[in-house]
This record gives structure tokens, sequence and C-alpha cells, in this order.
């Protein structure tokens, strides 16, 4: 590869070849890499993923566009924030002590590969949602998607970590299940992004409920049990207010 | 596109810490222990009660989820920490006493940073959902398994040094004394849930 590359090389090394992104010889050089490409990694995710919700908003059109767009950076961002410290324990008390410039960086990368892999998956699920799917059908669709893409980011973090240590094993499942977790809540917390096309476009709904208790709901009402579902407010930032109704599930 | 141009090759001693580079495991003579590592962990387990203490729904069982992560691992580890080391001794095994304490102390620093980590993941449920209490449950069983991890690694560790070779007796040692730990450890924490949940006393 040539010495110089522009934002357009730094995807194509991205998609092709991510471990090149991180090579480095010590700490000193890896903060000096982190913070000459944290700029562009964090571009590329916002671009990627704001196309990615810029599909999932033609669902339902209008302000859907605009609110989708803004947040799924925001959705692929923040369980990473908020799993980073919890993954370098993981891998520390395995034997891996990872640098937190290095760590960042993996982290940056893989976000931004999944971005671009969303962005490219925008046109087959835009012609799918162009279809006027069924609601449910539409969400299956675009979790199918963040399922396909979200596999490569996360091999792409896990490889991007040094190797040996007993039980890596170990902290790499803890590392998935606290990131799949994250994103489901952050998903549930960021909601909506599919919109029924004739339900009302809010930026975020009230912060409610939880992820699981939605999942369990809905595979009640697949069965056919309709009880309804108590959405009462939830945590520290949940609204005091009384659901007289409790408000329909949507991810 | 245009702009900062950036260098996307690897460095020439790129290979010092490539993709697939094996990270140095266990190194021969462990650093000692340090009293400030050991605050730290403590922390940690202080940070993981108190996160789930700010979800909880009300003053008193949420005040008393503060120290329960310590409260859980410490005695724990207290009671069944002496009994390894006096059976290690006992069966004539090759690790020094001071070596076997100083692993756990290692372990207990590793479940802490772990329990650190896990401390946000608990808060942001805290902040958005009711389900405080049950992750720190899930968070309080991971820091357990990964405590149980590392206890192992550095035990065995610890006796490689002292001899060349681990005795089979040493692991059937290390297996009865991990079944010990977590069932004493269940114990506990159904004590230190009867506290919180306000049904009980500790020590009762």
């Amino acid at each position: 590869m040539s010495g110089q590359a522009t934002t357009l090389t730094l995807l194509g090394v991205l998609l092709r070849q991510p471990e090149q992104l991180l090579a480095s010889d010590d700490e000193a050089a890896e903060r000096d890499r982190l913070a000459l490409l944290t700029p562009k990694l964090l571009g590329i995710t916002v671009m990627g993923a704001a196309i990615f919700g810029l599909v999932i908003g033609s669902y339902r059109g209008e302000l859907q566009y605009l609110y989708a767009a803004i947040k799924t950076p925001a959705l692929l961002l923040l369980p990473v924030l908020i799993g980073l410290p919890a993954i370098r324990a993981f891998f520390g008390a395995c034997e891996l002590e990872i640098a937190w410039s290095r760590l960042a960086l993996a982290a940056l990368i893989a976000v931004a590969r999944t971005a671009v892999l969303a962005a490219a998956c925008g046109p087959v699920l835009w012609l799918y949602l162009s279809l006027h799917p069924d609601y449910h059908r539409a969400i299956l669709a675009m979790s199918a998607c963040l399922i396909a893409v979200g596999g490569p980011g996360l091999w792409t973090l896990l490889r991007a970590l040094p190797s040996g240590g007993r039980h890596r094993p170990l902290a790499s499942f803890a590392s998935l299940v606290v990131l799949g977790v994250l994103l489901a809540q952050s998903g549930w917390l960021l909601r909506p992004f599919v919109v029924r096309p004739r339900a009302e476009v809010d930026f975020l709904r009230p912060v409610e409920a939880d992820v699981f208790s939605s999942l369990a709901s809905t595979r009640r009402s697949a069965n056919g049990d309709y009880r309804g579902w108590d959405a009462r407010p939830g945590g520290l930032l949940g609204s005091r207010r009384d659901l007289a109704e409790p408000p329909e599930a949507q991810p | 596109m245009h702009g900062t141009t950036i260098s996307v090759h690897p460095p020439p001693s790129a290979t010092a810490y490539p993709i697939g580079s094996t990270a140095p495991l266990s190194s021969p003579t462990p650093a000692p222990l340090r009293g400030q590592d050991l605050c730290v962990a403590l922390l940690g387990l202080l940070a993981l009660g108190g996160a789930a203490a700010l979800g909880g729904s009300s003053a008193g069982p949420g005040l008393r989820l503060l120290p329960s992560v310590l409260l859980v691992e410490l005695p724990a580890l207290a009671l069944t920490a002496p009994a390894l080391i006096a059976v290690h001794q006992f069966l004539g095994l090759a690790a020094a006493p001071e070596q076997l304490a100083a692993g756990l102390g290692r372990a207990l620093i590793h479940a802490g940073r772990v329990a650190g980590g896990l401390a946000i993941v608990v808060l942001f449920f805290a902040a958005t959902t009711r389900l405080a209490t049950p992750m720190l449950v899930v968070s309080l069983a991971a820091v357990g398994v990964f405590s149980s991890a590392t206890a192992c690694v550095e035990l065995t560790a610890a006796e490689r040094r002292a001899g060349t070779v681990v005795a089979p007796l040493f692991t059937l040692l290390l297996i009865g004394w991990l079944g010990l730990s977590w069932l004493v450890a269940l114990r506990v924490g159904v004590d230190v849930a009867s506290w919180v949940l306000g049904f009980g006393r500790l020590g009762a």
C-alpha cells in the first residue's frame, strides 16, 4: 500500500485488512495512531450508520428519515462506549492486559466497519421496505441486517485484541454477551427506528420497561395471548407518569 | 476526498504487536501485590453494588445493595482461602503459603476490576430500566466466574513455580476448593439477599 491515504483509502483498508490499522510498535505510537484515526473513523461510522438509518426511516417517511439517521450512529456507539471497561476487565482477568489506546482503536475500527457494512446493506433493505412489508417483517428485516453486519464487526474487535491468555474464550464470550445485551437495550432506549405507517413519529419514546419484557410480550402475542403489557417507567431516567393504557411494544 | 492524509502503513516494527501475536502469559516471577491495586479492586466491588443501589426502588434495600457485592465476595474468599492453604500444606504440595495467598490476592484484584467494568453496565440498566437488581445478580455471577478462572491460573502458576510439575493431587484440591468456594458464596449470597430485602439479618 502507498504511504499516504485519504479517507477512501482508509475505507478500503477498513474493509479489506482492518488489522493494518492497528499495527504499531509501542503504546505511544498507538496513542498517536488513535488520535490520528479517531476523527476519520468516527466520521465513517456516522456516515455509514446514518445511511442505514435513512433506509430504516424510509418505512415511515417524513421526519423519521431524519430521526433514524441521527439515532442509528448512537445505536452503534453507545454499547461499545458503555461496555469497553468491562471488556478490558474480562481480558485482564484472562492475562491479557490491553492498553486503553489499543482497545479504543480496535473498538472504533470494529464499529466503523459495522457501519460501512450496514450502509452496504442499505439498498437491499430499502428495496424490501419499499414493498411495504408487514410491520413485524420490517423489524425482522432490520434485525437480520444488523445481525449480519454486527457479526463481522464483533469478529473484528475480538481479532484486533492480542491472542494468547488462558481462558481467552471465556473473556470473548463474556464480551459478546455484554455487547449483545447493551446493543439490545440501547436499541430499546433509542426506539423507534421502524415506525408503523400510520403511527405518530417521535424522536424518542419515554424511558419505560425494557427490551426483555418487550420481547416476552411479543412472544406472548405471537402465541395468541394478548393480555397487554405493563410498560411502567423504568430506572432513574424513567418518567413518573402513570400509564393509563399500556403502549404497544415497538422496537 | 481531500484533507489530512494518514499513513496506513504498518510501521517497520509492527511485528512487535501484530494480530495473532501471543501475549505473554503469566510471568515466572509475578509482580508483588500492591495495596493500591487491592483498594481499587475493593472500590470496584463497591461500585458494582452502588450502581445497582441507584436503581433500587426504595431507600432501605437500595442502600443495603451498596455493600452487597463486597459482602458476598470477601467472606467467601475469607472463609475458603485459609482452608485451601491449610489443606495444601497438609498434603505436602510444593507452593509456599505466601505464594498461594498472593495468587488469591491477584484473583481478588481481577475480580474487582471486572466488577468495576460491569458497574458501568449495571449503571446503564439502573438508569433506563427496573432491571438493576437482576443485572447485579448476573454481574455477581460473572465476577465469580472470572475470579474462579483467575484463581485457578494464579494458583497453578504458583504451584508450577515452586515445583517442576503440578501434582494430580493439586488439581484435585483445586477442583474441590472451587466447588466449596461456590457453595459458600451461594450460601453467603442467600444471607446477603435476605438482609438486603429486609427478611433477615447478617450473621444470623
